[in-house]
């Protein structure tokens, strides 16, 4: 489900336009990267968490030449799903 | 149950879009509703300015992954954005850990890691060096200023407290001399690059050099002590303060003698300094014990 289909689907399930609920999703991501900016997690209840972690620096060996390198570390964004979301996916899912 | 956090998301919705409270808070429930069923149906769902959620198969089931999209792991990443990736080289060590997570600490500690790790110092201190290559341009900045702020805050104490030790009449002077040494004392501070310039309140208005004259000064009028001579003079080392070199002396708040007596209130290295002799006032020989 590419961007559009997904707003498509939002849009029929909120009752707003597309463009509507395009705009409404724009509000809400940017809402969510001012949380992750200031190093905040976001808690969607029924959904998962989303959480802004720190990686330590590592050595990594580039498998082409052999050289060795230091990554530096880092922030990334990471997801938890909830277990009701798991639960609905497995539910969904191939036996 | 909507959390502090999810109430942000909604929240912006209303002050945004002008939506009511319960359509809102409905809005970014279904929102992600929306997700999860393009998850159940498609196995992967893509949120433009957020990233990619998949469905992968595990051996204990599906799992739920989470691919942020560039500009988003961009933002997260912005406080370590100046780093990076360097090539080692030869012949040097790094405890190779496995990648550990945390959660976000305060301030990244970047300048600690690098030293911390290197097992074997000898060979590794070009490594150090030139490891990563950012600006450390931020922290001395802000250290400076906040320096500055501290000291500024000090000196205006100081003058009020001087201000208010005198009569109405002479009240005037006191306020006025604090806005000028306000000024030149940021300047001093900015451009400084060793503690030996230590500029106070303004310059002294007396000429003449007798002692007479300086205990009526009105820096230390009020005193418990006169200025009878001098007791010896010093050379100003570098790093020495008229502070300093008062604490180490007559004590810490005997420094505006050292003002009066000097005539001056800025130093360098490398100045005679005076220090003065001192004998308890008469008033006070009996209230001192």
């Amino acid at each position: 489900m590419n961007n559009k289909e997904f707003i498509v689907a939002l849009a029929m399930k909120s009752g707003f336009s597309q463009e509507e609920s395009r705009k409404l999703t724009v509000t809400i991501v940017k809402a969510m990267a001012k949380n992750f900016e200031a190093g905040d997690s976001v808690a969607v209840p029924g959904f998962g968490t989303f959480e802004v972690k720190k990686r330590l620096e590592r050595v990594m060996v580039n498998p082409a030449t052999g050289q060795r390198m230091l990554v530096p570390p880092k922030l990334s964004l990471n997801f938890r799903a909830a277990l009701s979301l798991k639960e609905k996916i497995n539910k969904g899912g191939t036996e | 149950m909507a959390n502090e956090l999810t109430n942000s998301l909604f929240e912006a919705l209303m002050k945004q879009h002008k939506l009511p409270a319960v359509t809102a808070a409905k809005f970014v429930e279904q929102l992600f509703e929306t997700i999860g069923e393009g998850l159940d149906s498609d196995r992967q769902v893509k949120v433009r300015g957020l990233g990619t959620f998949k469905i992968q198969t595990g051996k204990l089931g599906e799992n739920i992954s989470f691919t942020p999209e560039t500009s988003m792991k961009e933002l997260v990443n912005k406080p370590f954005s100046q780093f990076e990736s360097v090539a080692l080289k030869d012949g040097v060590e790094f405890e190779d850990e496995p990648t550990e997570e945390e959660s976000v600490p305060e301030e990244p500690r970047n300048n600690e890691q690098p030293t911390e790790k290197t097992p074997e110092p000898e060979e590794e201190s070009s490594v150090d060096e030139d490891i990563y290559e950012y600006d450390d341009e931020p922290s001395p900045l802000r250290r400076r200023s906040i320096l500055a702020a501290v000291m500024c805050a000090i000196f205006v104490a100081g003058y009020f407290f001087g201000g208010y030790m005198h009569d109405s009449n002479s009240a005037t002077p006191a306020p006025k001399k604090k806005v000028t040494t306000h000024s030149t004392k940021k300047e001093s501070v900015d451009s400084a690059k060793t503690d030996t310039t230590l500029r106070k309140t303004e310059s002294v208005a007396e000429s003449t050099d007798t002692y007479a004259a300086m205990n009526a000064d009105p820096r230390i009028r009020y005193g418990a002590y006169n200025i009878v001579g001098v007791e010896r003079t010093v050379v100003l080392k570098k790093g020495e303060t008229l502070e300093s070199l008062s604490k180490h002396t007559l004590g810490a708040d005997m420094i505006g003698y050292f003002q009066v007596l000097n005539n001056a209130t800025s130093l360098s290295a490398g100045d005679n300094v005076k220090i003065p002799k001192v004998e308890l006032r008469p008033e006070y020989r009996n209230r001192k014990k």
